[in-house]
């Protein structure tokens, strides 16, 4: 959902993404006006004791965009180029994704502007109980439950939790999501984005009518969606990895790649790149391969007008945030391709997010097992209920996705009488 | 015996002390002139010995291991034996220059040395490192680095055997003078050929058997002045260590090694995510092997065996979930991974006070040898110390700074010469002349172009021009997994290039962004890095790149500038410049810098 368009302001690219769809939704202007603004916004400075023994104030955001069907969800940043108008306008696009998956969730993000690469773990631990200290009053776990998101850890998350019930006086281990197994983190989040694209690819296919055993696939990009999307479509699925890559290049063999020795000699020289048997291709020669299923898991703006025209495959299953451009949305479209939209392809992160909160709150936690069914359930469902809109709206599955999701909360506003 | 160490051009001032100085660790075995690496380890082992606290509180931790020292009369004889004394004047040998340092290696050491040599072994079982220590070796101006290579020996074995194996050392290292990358380095720096002469320095290995290899828990190289530094938060005075598992090879060679800045020693040029301090940790180490092949490169740390009672864990943190770090302890889980992070050393919290030591020795030997100092040292536990955690810091070399080229001190004044560029965040420092070429990305080029033709046209470009020294000019952060950020090209595609110039170009902002591999690689290499921000007052000309550029190929140009181009970076000062050499402006081309 957050397209690429260079220069851009995000929030006036997230503000105009919603125009479209209240058009499309024939939206009352005071409606449209409501959710055009996050519901609430606090900045705030944190004050850092540093190594040296000198106090550095860092600027920290948290955006609750809406919160009509649930506590507001949304992972916090560090980040050195952190702005507000950031923060809004994933807060926003987080308010949109947990709607589509139809969890009881609303939207929210948070940042701090400040470059953890310079700091020390020590720093780092002092900003982020500071980052609680601030917004203790503001979140919680029935109000806004912060995540992982940009150069945030499972250990950054354990230091917030731990300030956060330091300052309350008890466990809350729902305030946060994405802690470690050990202090109440969900098993089956580590290829949870994966595995959700992957059910997803399944139901698709059977649109299609493609047998997903016969099907070949491309991913672009081999961190944690893409290596995990390699994995899944061959374990899960039955399917023919041919060709992987990552920021250095790619390769392909038709006969399929062993996504363990794949991982293993990335893991060892940094790349997939030399990879034995397999032939060396450029990331723009992959996206152009014949094959059934095409997964940009990697950058914003793979897709873009000059490449798109390009595109052989049938299903594209968007693992990256963004991974095409609006030009190049038009181009597939007018081709036929199936597009599984990000917001909908990789929104199994945010569903296991949302089980952790769920097992934090019950107090029991489930097994792997447990986690996977009920994670292809959800899925599951939201790809058809995207699908069915596409198909009655006459439009394609992003914008299905898009109308399903202000519609679920425009619903939610009207019954509490918001609008 | 008597003996003389030189003193000519070693940056060790007037220390020249005889041999009835030298304190225990040293034994003399061919009396004579030692050269430049000897001389500054025999200096801090004599400052030991007076109990100078070359360490503070921590000075009884230091040891320097048993060494001998086979003076150049050695490396004279054999050389004259072997009638190569002419070949040596004469220059580069035409034809087969390996046959030459093959037939220098059938050689045999005089029966003196052999005996002494002997009697020497009959009391030194442990592996030997051989190392060279030329008379220009490690003096201010040529640091030799990568031409003379140290040797391992494993030791092991029946006397007879032991002796012909070091006797078969000591003439590699003796016979390197006579490859000829030697001589080549040698022209390049007008050195003599009469003026080069190489003495031998035999050192016990410090370190621990484990199976059939043996080497140190941790080694590691220490500048006191780091040219690099990658934030704002540190400074060149600070220094840098760059530490390995295993035996240092790994440390001063191209690879991953943790690298830190011991007065903010917990702050890494790879960030703190999981996933690149896994990236980019070490994965490979050396060691001495008893198998008859006496060193074994690039053994994978999995071998290593992590398990309980395996010290690998003393410098490991785990890995646990894929997500977080922890210290290691056992059992371990089912998924855990071991990373070479020497994070719990490095946090203080085992009882080897390795940061303290290498910064008190930072000062302490700078101070003493008035110069900034490089140090490699090692350090291991001993075979009745089962918690693996080392007791003592085994100094191996010594040697000013100031031999490198990386850290003389640069005058960056273009005089009246044309500026092309002017940067003031740079790495790296030295000079370098005689550019004629620069691989040149626009920003508004390269927005039109595809991204991966850019990366095959710089990568054919870098072969092209192999062996030519250029600088590599473009937008934003070379090496960035994101085109919308830099252009997404591998390090090995711009490896041949003599300056990194990134320019800041709308959202195309410079960083730093190769990591600690780049990282290592600048250090190693002597590279320059410069980020052009013409808003905080740099300088591009780019009028006068584009009048000797070729058309852009996919975004790419390539510039053959008619006159030389001198690269000035001042890495403590913080600026770079680059000129045209010939051409001469009437005023200065570059407008000063605002406010």
């Amino acid at each position: 959902m957050a397209h690429s368009v260079e220069n851009a302001n995000p929030f006036v690219v997230a503000q105009e993404q919603l125009d479209k769809a209240a058009k499309i939704l024939r939206l009352q202007p005071h409606v449209h006006e409501a959710l055009r603004n996050p519901i609430k916004e606090f900045v705030f400075g944190i004050p850092v004791r540093m190594d040296d023994g000198s106090v550095r104030w860092f600027r920290g955001f948290r955006v609750q965009y809406n919160d009509a069907r649930g506590p507001a969800k949304g992972g916090i940043r560090f980040h050195p180029e952190e702005t507000l108008d950031t923060v809004r306008a994933l807060a926003a696009w987080m308010t949109w994704k947990t709607a589509a998956l139809d969890l009881p969730l609303g939207g929210g993000k948070g940042g701090v502007v400040c470059n953890p690469k310079e700091m020390s773990p020590g720093e780092l631990e002092r900003l982020a109980r500071g980052y609680i200290d601030k917004v203790a009053w503001f979140i919680g776990p029935e109000r806004d439950i912060p995540a992982p998101d940009v150069y945030t850890t499972p250990q950054i998350m354990a230091w917030m939790m731990d300030e956060y019930e330091k300052l309350r006086g008890g466990h809350f281990p729902g305030i946060i999501t994405g802690k470690p197994i050990s202090i109440g983190g969900s098993r089956g989040r580590s290829d949870a984005t994966a595995r959700g694209g992957i059910f997803t690819v399944r139901e698709a296919s059977k649109v299609l009518g493609l047998d997903p055993k016969k099907s070949t696939v491309a991913v672009q990009g081999y961190g944690n969606a893409g290596s995990f999307a390699h994995e899944l479509s061959a374990s899960l699925l039955g399917s023919k990895v041919v060709a992987v890559s990552d920021s250095k290049g790619g390769i392909y063999a038709s006969e399929g790649l062993d996504p363990e020795a794949v991982g293993k000699f990335k893991k060892e020289t940094g790349s997939v790149m030399g990879f034995p048997g397999a032939k060396a291709i450029s990331n723009e020669d992959l996206l152009a391969l014949d094959v059934d299923v095409l997964w940009p898991s990697a950058l914003e703006g793979a897709i873009r007008r000059d490449n798109a025209g390009t595109v052989k495959a049938k299903i594209i299953a968007e693992a990256a945030n963004g991974p095409t451009t609006p030009a190049a949305d038009e181009i597939l479209s007018k081709k036929g391709v199936f597009v599984i939209p990000d917001f909908l392809c990789n929104a199994g992160g945010v569903t296991v997010s949302y089980f952790e909160w769920v097992q934090n709150l019950y107090g029991y936690y489930w097994e792997p097992e447990e986690v996977d069914k009920r994670l292809d359930k959800k899925m599951t469902r939201a790809f058809h209920e995207v699908l069915d809109l596409r198909n009655r709206h006459k439009t394609d599955m992003r914008t299905g996705a898009y109308l399903l999701a202000v519609d679920r909360v425009v619903e939610a506003m009207t019954l509490r009488g918001w609008v | 015996m008597s003996g003389r160490l030189s003193r000519s051009g070693t940056g060790l001032g007037d220390f020249a002390p005889g041999p009835s100085d030298l304190p225990p660790p040293f034994e003399v075995l061919v009396p004579g002139e030692f050269g430049g690496k000897a001389r500054g380890l025999i200096h801090t082992g004599m400052m030991l010995r007076d109990g100078r606290p070359l360490a503070g509180e921590h000075t009884a931790l230091l040891r320097i291991p048993p060494s001998a020292l086979l003076s150049t009369d050695l490396f004279d004889e054999v050389v004259a034996a072997a009638g190569l004394g002419d070949l040596l004047r004469r220059g580069p040998p035409e034809g087969d220059e390996k046959a030459v340092y093959d037939a220098f290696l059938r050689a045999r050491l005089p029966k003196r040395a052999r005996e002494v040599l002997r009697e020497w072994l009959g009391r030194n079982r442990v592996p030997l490192a051989v190392r060279s220590s030329s008379l220009q070796e490690d003096n201010r101006l040529y640091s030799f680095s990568g031409i003379y290579r140290t040797h391992f020996v494993a030791n092991a074995g029946p006397l007879d055997r032991r002796l012909a194996a070091v006797e078969r050392a000591i003439l590699v290292v003796l016979g390197s003078t006579f490859l000829p990358r030697a001589y080549a380095y040698r022209a390049r720096h007008g050195i003599r050929p009469d003026d080069e002469k190489m003495a031998v320095l035999l050192q016990h290995v410090v370190g621990r058997r484990r199976g059939d290899l043996f080497h140190p828990l941790l080694a590691g190289v220490g500048f006191s002045r780091n040219m690099y530094p990658w934030t704002d938060r540190i400074s060149v005075e600070d220094g840098v260590v760059r530490l390995v598992y295993g035996l240092g090879t790994r440390a001063v060679d191209r690879d991953y090694a943790r690298v830190f800045v011991p007065s903010r020693p917990r702050l890494r040029p790879e960030g703190f995510s999981v996933d690149a301090i896994e990236q980019y940790a070490q994965t490979r180490f050396d060691a001495v092997a008893f198998d008859g092949t006496d060193f074994r490169s690039g053994i994978p740390v999995s071998a290593a065996v992590p398990r309980e009672g395996n010290d690998l864990h003393v410098v490991s943190s785990l890995v646990r979930e894929g997500e977080f770090l922890r210290a290691p302890r056992f059992p371990l889980g089912p998924d855990d991974r071991f990373v070479v992070t020497f994070d719990e050393m490095i946090a203080g919290r085992t009882a080897f006070p390795l940061v303290p030591v290498v910064r008190a020795l930072f000062g302490s030997l700078s101070e003493a040898l008035g110069t900034p100092v490089d140090v490699e040292f090692a350090a291991s536990a001993g075979p009745g110390e089962e918690d693996g955690v080392p007791r003592l810091f085994h100094v191996l070399q010594v040697r000013p700074l100031g031999v490198r080229a990386a850290n003389r001190s640069v005058a960056v004044d273009p005089g009246r010469h044309r500026v092309l560029l002017r940067a003031r965040r740079v790495m790296g420092n030295g000079e370098r002349t005689g550019i004629r070429r620069a691989v040149l990305v626009l920003a508004d080029e390269y927005r039109r172009t595809r991204p991966d033709r850019a990366v095959r046209e710089i990568l054919r470009l870098n072969r092209a021009l192999e062996g030519v020294p250029y600088l590599l000019v473009g937008p934003g952060r070379w090496g960035s997994s994101n085109p919308a950020l830099g252009v997404p090209v591998g390090y090995e595609s711009v490896a041949g290039c003599a300056a990194i110039v990134e320019v800041a170009a709308g959202s195309m902002a410079p960083e730093f962004s190769y990591g600690t591999h780049f990282f290592g690689e600048l250090l190693s290499s002597e590279l320059f890095y410069l980020a052009v921000v013409p808003a905080e007052g740099d300088f591009l000309d780019e009028e006068e790149f584009l009048r000797h550029a070729g058309p852009a190929r996919d975004g790419v140009r390539l510039v053959e500038f008619p006159e030389p181009v001198t690269l000035q970076v001042d890495g403590a000062g913080r600026r770079g410049v680059a000129f045209v050499t010939g051409e001469v402006t009437e005023t200065p081309a570059a407008p000063p810098p605002p406010g």
